[in-house]
């Protein structure tokens, strides 16, 4: 079967209602033939039956009160009928005078079962003549023959004495027991019945061919949606993210997938905006250094004498440096976690004493800003973990704190091991932090004010954060309280 | 001249500052855009040098408020934004010129030459006052050819007197626009300054170049 659901859906519906349509035909058939064989098996009983009541014995012998002319079929040269009358099972009264006309007639003889039973019994049989036929065989008692006069009340085939078994008639009892045959032609019905096969079997191919056009018409109109929404997605390309597939018709079970495809698509085209971005954002942030440098070494070219202004013109050229390295040491550390190159270490990690280290570096900045260290992780606490990406983490999410924070406010670090969760907070208060923005934070390049280019911070320390948390197996959790206290915890389950 | 210098880099901006002033010129700076508006609506500048990423104020903000109050100072836009679409917005939006960062000091110097002259109606960047000729491009003074040593602070009263060949500036004027807002001056440096020019381009027996109008300001007749 194809890959196709509309091939397979009008297959399985054409073979399922062809089927259907197959066994309906053969029931039909079936039904209509054995109605027809029933036809002629009620004429060939009833000509039987004729016989039985002609049938009579009397002093012991059995006569059979048979006139040609009341039954010609018996008697024609062209395709006649045949009939025998057996005497207790192996003496042959009478039979047809079609019997005549049939090669070898002395001969030839009608299919006979010699084991009687109370029941007509019919079957296929070859007709003398070859012609394929139909056999009924009626055992019987022939009826006594009565005085002259006696008047019988029912009609003649009702009589009870007809209708003795003759399985139960004893041998010396002084009554015969007969069999009569009568045997003709099938090959008429067996024709019709073939006709009506071919009939059935011509209509059904042409019911079928239109059920199969009708089908393939109905899956193409009921799949039309699907269509549309292939349609739809095939003009989709890196550029045309923006765009949104919808259905052209309503389809319920289409709707799922259209609105998670849509869903995908927002996701998909703002992760190429931000992968776009970060192209954008890397050469941009590295631009304002660059300028930075050569607008000081050209104005410091032109006037070299100037011993003060070469030395301010070097420090600065240092610091831009310093920057620049910062900026590309924090994008191979992203680019190594990326590609998955960035190992891991496991040791034992002491969260005070790396926060401790942490600030050291800050303090400075921190002074300038009134910006309080409130470490209150226990000192012997200690965290099995890469101790250095640790202490890269805590570094960036304390660089940060300070440099945002609102002046002459604390940046307070706890520790919590709870059952199985290890939790390390930092919190703090910073200056213009909304809660729309903590989706936000860990973005790389992302800065709250969009204005600020350069400098120390560049807008990757929390996107480090959160690179190297999930490396090491945090979460990161932040939570921004009504007080605009901001808290951002690495939990661990241990 | 006088230029406003609105970057938010520390370091931009004080080398294009001490660049500038190193060139004569006096230069006022602001580190946002509400501190540059609330200067540019204030003073008078021969070219504003404003950066487009600004904390609180962006530069198109600036820009748009200076033009919508009809300020015609001249704006040069310094931005790393490099896209056609941003060049394109920040054009229409007023400004005369836009540089891409990172820029050769140089080309921001002839840029804004160019803007002032434009500002003086001189496409020339000679200028020819009398014997006295002016190379604004190369901030050269010559007299018959003879190249006369100025200061750049007599080159920039010079200039500035040429390109308002015919009208007087007064004093507050040539202060305001010859040294930074921020800097306290004497009354007399603008007299002093005149007095050190006149000794370097007049000559005895020929008609003064600089004029005095009193109670009016200085002039170089037309």
């Amino acid at each position: 079967m194809t890959g196709s659901i509309r091939a397979r859906l009008t297959a399985y519906l054409l073979i399922c209602i062809g089927l259907l349509i197959l066994v309906g035909d053969i029931r039909l058939e079936r039904s209509v033939a054995r109605w027809l064989r029933r036809g002629l098996d009620q004429g060939l009983q009833a000509k039987a039956w004729a016989l039985v009541t002609l049938t009579r014995q009397h002093d012991g012998r059995v006569e059979l009160d048979f006139a040609d002319e009341f039954m010609p079929e018996f008697e024609s040269r062209s395709d006649p009928s045949y009939f025998e009358l057996w005497i207790d099972g192996d003496h042959l009264l009478e039979r047809s005078r079609s019997f005549w006309s049939t090669p070898e007639w002395e001969e030839a003889r009608l299919a006979r079962d010699p084991t009687l039973t109370a029941e007509a019994r019919f079957r296929n049989v070859v007709l003398p003549d070859g012609r394929p036929g139909r056999l009924v065989q009626i055992d019987f008692v022939p009826q006594s023959i009565h005085e002259a006069g006696e008047v019988f009340r029912e009609p003649l085939h009702q009589r009870e004495e007809l209708h003795r078994d003759p399985t139960e008639i004893a041998p010396g009892s002084g009554l015969h027991t007969a069999s009569v045959l009568v045997a003709e032609d099938r090959a008429a019905l067996d024709a019709e019945i073939l006709r009506l096969r071919g009939s059935l079997a011509f209509f059904t191919a042409i019911l079928l061919a239109a059920i199969a056009a009708l089908i393939a018409l109905a899956v193409r109109v009921g799949l039309r949606p699907v269509e549309n929404l292939v349609g739809q997605m095939r003009g989709l390309d890196a550029e045309s993210l923006d765009r949104r597939v919808a259905l052209s018709s309503p389809a319920r079970e289409l709707e799922p997938v259209v609105e998670q495809l849509n869903r995908l698509l927002t996701r998909l085209e703002a992760a190429f905006r931000r992968e776009r971005r970060l192209t954008s954002d890397i050469a941009h942030e590295l631009k304002t250094p660059i300028s930075e440098l050569r607008s000081l070494c050209e104005v410091g070219t032109q006037w070299p004498d100037d011993a003060e202004l070469a030395r301010e013109f070097f420090a600065d050229a240092t610091a831009i440096s310093l920057e620049m390295e910062r900026l590309v040491v924090h994008l191979l550390a992203l680019a190594r976690y990326d590609e998955g190159k960035e190992v891991v270490q496991t040791g034992s990690a002491h969260p005070a004493a790396l926060v401790d280290q942490a600030w050291s570096h800050l303090a400075a900045q921190a002074d300038s800003r009134g910006i309080a260290l409130r470490n209150r992780i226990a000192p012997g606490a200690a965290i099995a973990t890469d101790p250095d990406k640790l202490a890269l983490i805590l570094s960036n999410l304390l660089s940060n704190a300070v440099a945002y924070s609102r002046p002459n406010t604390p940046v307070t670090c706890t520790f919590e091991r709870a059952a199985a969760v290890d939790r390390l907070v930092i919190s703090n208060e910073p200056e213009h932090l909304d809660a729309a923005d903590l989706p936000l934070m860990f973005e790389r390049f992302w800065r709250k004010d969009e204005a600020r280019t350069g400098g120390h911070n560049v807008g990757l320390g929390l996107a480090i954060v959160r690179a190297f948390a999930d490396l090491l197996g945090f979460e990161v959790e932040t939570d921004l309280a009504p007080t605009g206290l901001l808290s951002i915890t690495l939990a661990r389950r241990r | 001249m006088k230029f406003l210098i609105i970057e938010d880099s520390e370091r931009l901006r004080r080398s294009l500052s001490l660049g500038l002033r190193k060139l004569g010129h006096a230069v006022d700076l602001a580190a946002d855009g509400k501190k540059g508006l609330a200067l540019a609506e204030t003073y008078q500048y021969s070219a504003i040098i404003l950066d487009l990423m600004l904390p609180g104020l962006s530069g198109l903000e600036v820009l748009s408020r200076l033009r919508a109050a009809g300020h015609q100072t001249n704006v040069l836009i310094l931005s790393a934004k490099d896209g056609l679409e941003d060049r394109i917005q920040g054009l229409e939006m007023g400004a005369d010129d836009y540089l891409v960062k990172p820029f050769a000091f140089d080309e921001l110097r002839a840029r804004l030459d160019a803007l002032s002259r434009r500002q003086h109606r001189a496409k020339a960047p000679r200028l020819q006052v009398g014997p006295i000729e002016i190379d604004t491009a190369g901030r050269r003074v010559f007299r018959e050819g003879e190249p006369v040593a100025l200061t750049a602070s007599e080159y920039s009263l010079l200039e500035h007197l040429a390109y308002r060949r015919g009208r007087v500036a007064s004093q507050d004027q040539l202060m305001e626009c010859l040294y930074p807002s921020d800097r306290e001056v004497s009354s007399n440096v603008i007299e002093v300054l005149v007095s050190s020019l006149r000794k370097k381009i007049h000559r005895e027996g020929e008609p003064p170049i600089i004029l005095t109008r009193r109670g009016f300001g200085y002039v170089i007749e037309a």
